[in-house]
């Protein structure tokens, strides 16, 4: 047994150096990485999110193309609405998820929002704030040098613009995103429509006037037709379900 | 106006300010599921068919990305602090708080994790998932408009 452990041992430890050695700059970047997360956790939780968010956009994209059961007219609609979500959930993302991280942490520098440790005679803005900066005279006269608040304030205040910054993601992407989006998508299915109605009236040689149906403008925020998918009397109902 | 928040709900602030990527990730895809298919369900812009058949659509969706998301993320995290622990891998700056530097590892990690998993694991499982529920809730409705 012993033996075939030193065989095993003979192989296994120069590879395991030589692993140790070749992602030496990798361990050496995520180190990095998680020492500027305890400098500003809501920050660095921020970017991931949006670095995930974009690969995720370029995954759904390519599940979208990838499926071959989708036609293609339908298909490229859908890559169309899923890029256009995608990119406005990451510009609100950022938008929101940074303005709230910046006024949660206000909230608490400006004396706003504060925890129940501080003491009664310091719940103010300008003393918060020397707390805050950890103001060396401040600290010797009224805390006695007593760092510990300091210390709770400054977590207090992270916690405050985590939550905050979670709260403008959950906005951005939960309520904001989609709602935009399904403008868009109804803006880019109205301007299809308007050319399938364009072509068809090329084709037969019949004016804009004398269409059987209202001519569809695309305009953004766009206008409902009401096409229904089962006249079949109507030559575009077809196009309504266009997600599909 | 000041509020001051008491002890236990500030317990819960300090444990924020560290909080794991996989708990802001359920926190924004349980609301996800529940906000982003109700706002295509009542989408005026588009009929009542294409309106339940987008909502299906994103419930899928939001569905399969937030398990496997948060199902890469812990397992991911929990890489991070082995890591650590091991002393695989080690802080730059040796004055950092041991435990915070866990966290941030774990964080890093959950980070390349996901990066990998979206492109590996959630371009088949959407693609399958989306499939196979919408044949189920809407049976012959593609082949109807071919």
């Amino acid at each position: 047994m012993n033996i075939l452990k030193r065989q095993i041992a003979k192989y296994v430890n120069p590879l395991k150096q030589q692993i140790a050695e070749y992602s030496k700059p990798l361990r050496r970047q995520i180190a990095r990485l998680a020492e500027a997360d305890i400098k500003n956790h809501a920050s660095l939780l921020k970017w991931t999110n949006v670095i995930i968010w974009a690969c995720s956009l370029v995954a759904e994209v390519g599940t979208f193309a990838a499926n071959k059961k989708l036609p293609p007219k339908e298909k490229s609609f859908i890559i169309k609405q899923e890029l256009a979500a995608g990119g406005i959930s990451l510009g609100f993302m950022l938008f929101l998820a940074h303005y709230f991280e910046k006024i949660g942490a206000g909230l608490v520098s400006h004396g706003l929002v504060l925890p129940s440790d501080v003491p009664e005679k310091l719940r103010h803005k300008t003393a918060i704030q020397k707390i805050l900066n950890s103001d060396p005279t401040f600290l010797n006269n009224e805390l006695n040098g007593d760092t510990q608040l300091i210390k709770k304030l400054v977590g207090f205040q992270k916690g405050a613009s985590v939550i905050a910054g979670t709260i403008g993601t959950i906005l951005a992407f939960n309520i904001a995103a989609p709602l935009i989006s399904n403008k868009i998508a109804s803006y880019f299915q109205n301007r299809a429509l308007a050319q399938k109605q364009q072509n068809v009236g090329k084709r037969y040689n019949v004016p804009d006037n004398r269409l059987a149906v209202t001519p569809i403008k695309p305009t953004f925020p766009p206008v409902s037709y009401p096409i229904s998918p089962y006249n079949r009397y109507n030559p575009y109902s077809y196009a309504t379900p266009l997600y599909r | 106006m000041r509020l001051i928040i008491g002890p236990t709900f500030t317990k819960q602030l300090y444990r924020a300010a560290s909080m794991p990527s996989s708990y802001q990730r359920v926190a924004i895809g349980v609301t996800g599921l529940a906000l982003r298919p109700t706002i295509d369900l009542l989408n005026p812009d588009v009929d009542q068919e294409t309106r339940a058949y987008s909502a299906a659509k994103t419930a899928i969706k939001v569905a399969i990305t937030v398990f496997n998301g948060v199902l890469t993320r812990i397992v991911a995290e929990k890489f991070g602090h082995w890591l650590v622990d091991k002393g695989i891998i080690t802080a730059i700056n040796k004055n950092v708080e041991a435990k915070a530097f866990a966290n941030g590892v774990a964080l890093a990690m959950s980070f390349l994790a996901t990066v990998v998993t979206t492109f590996t694991l959630d371009i088949p499982l959407i693609n399958w998932g989306l499939n196979f529920a919408l044949d189920k809730l809407f049976p012959g409705q593609r082949v109807a408009r071919k």
